[in-house]
């Protein structure tokens, strides 16, 4: 059902720009007071690599996330669930960081300077080209535009990647799932200790994106909660009706754990095809010896 | 001889079933007395619900204790938490630029006003659940959801800590030195005392800005008076909706608490509450799994099973039915238990030698 997926990847990218275009905005009302006190902040030591440390984790967590979906075999169905909880996200934290702006938590990292006067629309589109190509991440130095804490957009990350392996790869591949969590944790650790996010940041950012997660995929593995009821109360998140439609074809039970290689099917018919007229050729041989 | 005595014997023997009235126990007894068939009707008649063959629900109230019990635990390490947040605060620092509190005129006598809606909304709540036919099984399921905001919004208010969004509110001087326990126990006692309102004046210790407690309670109270009132009182429901507004926007007016506080608390409160909700009202969501396979990803949240054990005898939804609560009841019942066993007592004993043992064989 390929309309679905790129409506869910239409519905990615419009929270993408919308992050975008607010933390453009953001950055200009950033005040400029010393670093909130903050409980792990203020008692751990500053590593400066911290922030790259963990931005590493996660692009390796991620590559992992993306060869699990890619070799699942109901990678559609995986793709639009996974595409409409990212919008989601990163909509919600449009709103977070825009409302209230913290200070930064990090007095050595690097930001823009601050324009002094109202921004101009090219130069707002001109950020956010900034910001997009730089992925959100600091390490390809395009991630100077600065005020974007509540909540945190690497943890988000980092837990998404997690959940995706956990739920979707195979089961007797627990191991992984220990190491993936490993590396989670290690990641937050050296998000926070590298200063770029504070510890509210990281504990909402949890809780949030595992919320999320374990409610849509309960909706989406259970028939009757897509029913509206009087006790029905998870029908009432606003984003019901897009569940409703990707999930409408979907049976309503955990997808089961299958892999395939990516191929297009008439390709993969193709292959299994000729695999199996060579493999009867020879056993034909065989029968005429 | 012996034989006789033995094969005279009731087959069931009478127990005393006034021990515990407020179990629902529907046993009969049967004494044999020759062709005669004793049975006993349970003493409670209570509620009708045994009389027309409804759904029972059990109050079981020993849960709603453990109920209340982590409801205080909650409260207390909140207020801890506030305790060591006032020290840990940026007390001189300006308050955060927000995008509401900055284009909105400031009203100091608006908080008092947040905060007798909020008590306006409370008192409402509190009478609906006390009125209501099964009172024992909302008070759990409301202390429940309030203990574990309140765990975690001791946990928010301590990690980071903002500065105070009204720079004009009185808030008590830091101590630049470590708290003592003594002197913790006693802020404790200070910050119940009032209730986590300020209009009484003893909410001196600032910084618990994330989440808001103002609007958490705001918003529990409309859920609660929204679910458990039937439809007929669409009024009262109306009135805390538009309660629960006007508290908030009279918070922000005061400036209370920042904006991302209020979103946050709205998001946690409506969040958990449909969680809790939806998992009482779906019996496959008490299930870990099925088929070996984890279908119910709510089963992950660490008060998944407390909830569960709570409403492991709840089988259907509460019919939102209402009476006077009478607690004088309790006593009367007692007294009536006790006059009702000691005359079963009286009426066994009598019962015993007028039997005709001949009857019997």
């Amino acid at each position: 059902e390929l309309l679905k997926v790129f409506l869910s990847l239409l519905f990615t990218i419009f929270g993408f720009l919308v992050t975008t275009v607010s933390l453009a905005l953001t950055h200009e009302r950033m005040p400029d007071y010393d670093p909130l006190p903050d409980i792990v902040l203020d008692n751990t030591p500053y590593q400066k690599w911290g922030l790259d440390a963990s931005e590493y984790v996660l692009i390796v967590l991620t590559l992992l996330a993306i060869a699990v979906i890619v070799f699942h075999k109901h990678r559609f169905v995986v793709i639009r669930r996974v595409f409409l909880m990212l919008g989601l996200l990163y909509f919600y934290r449009a709103i977070c960081f825009y409302v209230t702006v913290l200070p930064k938590a990090d007095p050595a990292y690097y930001c823009s300077p601050q324009l002094n006067h109202t921004i101009t629309f090219v130069e707002l589109m001109q950020r956010c080209v900034k910001i997009i190509s730089g992925g959100g991440l600091s390490i390809n130095g395009q991630q100077v535009y600065c005020g974007d804490f509540i909540y945190s957009g690497h943890t988000m990350s980092i837990f998404l990647a997690f959940f995706i392996i956990r739920e979707y790869s195979p089961r007797k591949f627990w191991y992984l799932h220990g190491v993936v969590l490993a590396l989670a944790i290690l990641g937050i650790i050296f998000l926070l200790i590298g200063r770029g996010h504070y510890t509210i940041d990281v504990i909402v950012a949890y809780f949030i994106t595992s919320n999320t997660w374990w409610t849509y995929h309960t909706m989406a593995h259970t028939q009757v909660l897509h029913e509206h009821g009087e006790h029905n109360y998870l029908t009432n998140h606003w984003w019901f009706m897009g569940l409703y439609y990707f999930e409408a074809n979907v049976p309503k039970r955990p997808l089961p754990r299958e892999y395939n290689l990516p191929i297009p099917d008439s390709l993969a018919t193709k292959v299994s095809e000729l695999v199996n007229r060579r493999g009867s050729q020879r056993d034909g041989y065989q029968e005429i010896v | 001889m012996g034989d006789e005595f033995f094969q005279r014997q009731p087959l069931l023997t009478t127990t005393g079933n006034a021990g515990d009235l407020d179990e629902d126990i529907e046993f009969t007894s049967r004494v044999r007395n020759g062709s005669a068939v004793k049975l006993e009707m349970p003493l409670d008649d209570r509620g009708g619900g045994n009389v027309t063959g409804q759904t029972h629900f059990p109050k079981e109230k020993w849960k709603t204790l453990a109920a209340i019990l982590f409801v205080l635990i909650g409260f207390l390490s909140t207020t801890i938490s506030l305790c060591i947040t006032h020290e840990l605060r940026p007390a001189t620092a300006d308050p955060l630029p927000d995008l509401v509190l900055d284009h909105i005129p400031y009203y100091r006598v608006a908080l008092d006003i947040s905060e007798v809606m909020i008590m306006v909304t409370t008192l409402s709540c509190a009478i609906i659940v006390l009125c209501h036919k099964y009172r024992w099984i909302l008070v759990r399921r409301i202390c429940l959801i309030v203990g574990l905001l309140y765990m975690y919004r001791a946990v928010t208010m301590i990690v980071t800590n903002l500065p105070s969004a009204d720079a004009r509110y009185q808030c008590d001087p830091q101590l630049n030195t470590t708290l003592t326990g003594i002197q913790v126990v006693q802020r404790v006692f200070k910050i119940m005392s009032g209730f986590g309102l300020s209009i009484n004046g003893q909410h001196v210790y600032c910084g618990d800005f994330i989440f808001s407690g103002h609007t958490m309670i705001l918003t529990l109270c409309y859920l609660i008076i929204c679910e458990y009132t039937p439809k007929s009182f669409w009024l009262l429901q109306w009135f805390s909706f538009i309660l629960g507004w006007g508290g908030v926007v009279a918070l922000m007016l005061a400036r209370g608490h920042y904006s991302v506080d209020v979103i946050l608390a709205y998001f946690v409160t409506t969040r958990l509450w449909y969680i809790q909700h939806t998992v009482i009202a779906f019996s496959q969501l008490q299930q870990h799994s099925s088929n070996n396979t984890l279908t119910n990803h709510l089963s992950r949240m660490w008060w998944w099973r407390i909830l569960v054990w709570f409403e492991k005898n709840v089988r259907q939804p509460l019919p939102n039915e209402f009476e006077i609560p009478r607690p004088w009841r309790i006593f009367y019942r007692s007294a009536r238990a006790a006059a009702t066993q000691a005359a079963t007592a009286a009426q066994t004993a009598a019962n015993r030698p007028r039997r005709d043992p001949a009857r019997d064989i």
